[in-house]
């Protein structure tokens, strides 16, 4: 009893009832609306639990599914395509940020190009980096890229913003040189805010990935896959696509805090 | 090795809108902000490897005139002196009230003394022994690879007054550094800081609000008037050094006391 109340009270375990509670909640729904005699939503649109393990199951066992690529593949293509826009992105955006934040003259030369271009949706430009890039890798990935950089540019330059007077003061009044008044002082305030906007952009970067994917940009991928499940109604193939989608953006998150939490160790204390 | 510190009949006038300047007042002329006076004629001559205190009710310009001394910012008239040598080129430690914001709280306790010795470019190779010496006279040593953010209020004061140490100032300004810390802790630190004092003769100079604290510290108390602010008094302390506790309760130190509080008074009006 005592254990059970003291089980109760750990993190870990509302964390794993949530997600428990949320499948047994869909398999009973899922399995009440296709058992009836008058489904509420048409049989076709829903997959049951077991019937979307079963799809990935096969979908990982069989080699041939009549899909250009391989479950596996696709993971990696889109996945691929993420991290290489979104690295460029930050080895961009990172730079460009700290810059505008830093220097007065550079923030006013660039702010009106920032709010123009943030005002203008990834999908808005896609079609014009198609054009420049053709069909394929270059083009999905430079619309990633366009997507978080932005994101990442204005979180840096709060991060700056972020820095307290009274340190760069003291600093000054050491006569720390610019260098390491930026490497020592300026930069490490301001990695709390690089890194919260590293991570939205990296969620935003998937949203844009699948989203390219979807339409005219390639052939492979996890968005690929979806469309091309629900064009021939394979309805339970096209969740495990969705699910998984969602499970690596999950992970990608994770991976990004737990980072976080190594780096900036004092944040918050 | 210890320096004299002269203020020439200094003036401070800060000019309201200055900086403040938007594109209305290019068509439109706008009335400048009244400007404010600081500082109206302080003059005095601190003599080399003394401690002084600076007693004087809010406003009176106290830190203003640590921000001159320190270059931070120019005097509209006066001029500040060390060694004879315009202040520009001398050597400032500061310890502010808020050491959580004038701190890298990314870096240990020793990590932050080190940054002084990076600051006047001591080898690396000498940093841990020399760093670690300056927090063993402040009695600190045994927190030295604590992070900065996980020391307490009094603790962290003491790393602050270290690093100021650390970086061999020709001049120590503290501008109210025992004001948020209890009655005993402040106890403690204001022996610490004799004891470090003593040793190295840095002429230094001390703000206060507790006049108990401003008497006991000092070789003289320098009194100022209210807003705007000038000397009112010179109030030599002729108290035996060591000092110590018991000195609180002393008959000399109460004449002292009484002096000091008479002038702040005739100053306040
Ligand atoms: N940057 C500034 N611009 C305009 N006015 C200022 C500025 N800094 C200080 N002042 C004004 O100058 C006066 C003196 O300020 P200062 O901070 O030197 O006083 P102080 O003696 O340190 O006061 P306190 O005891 O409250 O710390 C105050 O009235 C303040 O409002
Ligand atoms: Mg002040």
């Amino acid at each position: 009893m005592n254990k059970l109340r003291a089980l109760l009270r750990t993190r870990s375990f509302y964390a794993v009832a949530g997600p428990t509670a949320f499948v047994i909640l869909w398999w009973v729904l899922s399995y009440w609306n296709n058992s009836a005699a008058d489904p509420l939503v048409p049989k076709l649109f829903i997959s049951t639990p077991d019937q979307v393990w079963n799809s990935f199951w096969e979908q990982v066992t069989t080699t041939d599914t009549g899909a250009t690529s391989s479950l596996f593949e696709a993971v990696v293509d889109t996945l691929r395509r993420l991290v290489a826009g979104f690295a460029i992105a930050a080895v961009i955006g990172v730079p460009i940020g700290l810059a505008m934040g830093y220097f007065t003259r550079v923030y006013y030369s660039l702010e009106f190009f920032v709010d123009f271009l943030r005002s203008i949706p990834a999908a808005a430009i896609f079609p014009l980096f198609i054009l420049i890039f053709g069909i394929g890798d270059p083009s999905i990935i430079s619309v990633v890229t366009y997507a978080c950089v932005l994101i990442i540019v204005v979180n840096t330059i709060y991060g700056v913003r972020s820095v307290k007077e009274l340190r760069l003061m003291s600093a000054k009044i050491m006569r720390l040189g610019r260098l390491d008044m930026f490497r020592k002082i300026i930069l490490p305030e301001s990695l709390p805010y690089i890194f919260a906007g590293l991570r939205i952009a990296i969620s935003y970067g998937m949203v844009i990935v699948i989203f390219s994917e979807m339409f005219i940009g390639t052939d492979s991928g996890l968005g690929r896959r979806i469309i091309d499940a629900q064009t021939v109604y394979r309805i339970s193939d096209m969740y495990v696509s969705i699910v998984l989608t969602g499970l690596i953006g999950y992970l990608l998150n994770k991976l990004a805090l737990l980072a976080e939490r190594r780096i900036i160790h004092w944040e918050g204390k | 090795m210890s320096v004299r510190l002269d203020i020439n009949d200094i003036k401070k006038v800060y000019e309201q809108n200055e900086g403040a300047r938007s594109w209305q007042s290019l068509i439109k002329k706008q009335k400048p902000g009244k400007p404010f006076t600081a500082l109206n004629g302080l003059s005095v001559s601190v003599k080399a490897g003394s401690f002084t205190t600076i007693f004087g009710p809010n406003g009176s310009g106290k830190s203003t005139l640590f921000r001159l001394i320190a270059g931070l910012d120019e005097p509209t008239k006066g001029s500040i002196e060390i060694d004879g040598q315009s202040a520009a080129t001398a050597r400032i430690g500061f310890v502010f009230q808020n050491y959580r914001d004038s701190m890298l709280t990314w870096r240990t306790a020793i990590g932050n003394v080190r940054l002084a010795l990076e600051a006047r470019k001591v080898p690396p190779a000498d940093h841990e022994k020399i760093a670690m010496n300056y927090l063993k006279k402040v009695g600190m040593g045994h927190v030295a690879n604590k992070p900065f953010y996980s020391l307490s209020g009094g603790q962290a004061q003491l790393v602050s007054i270290a690093r100021a140490f650390a970086y061999e100032p020709d001049i120590l300004l503290m501008d109210e550094p025992f004001s948020a810390l209890d009655f005993q802790t402040s106890l403690q630190m204001m022996q610490a800081l004799l004891k470090l004092w003593e040793e190295t003769g840095i002429t230094t100079l001390f703000i206060s609000h507790d006049i108990d604290e401003a008497v006991y510290l000092a070789d003289q108390v320098m009194v100022l008037t209210k807003n705007p602010g000038k000397l009112q008094k010179m109030v030599d302390v002729k108290l035996p050094r060591p000092r110590s506790i018991s000195m609180l309760t002393d008959p000399a130190f109460f004449k002292i006391r009484s002096r000091v509080l008479k002038e702040f008074e005739k100053g306040s009006k």
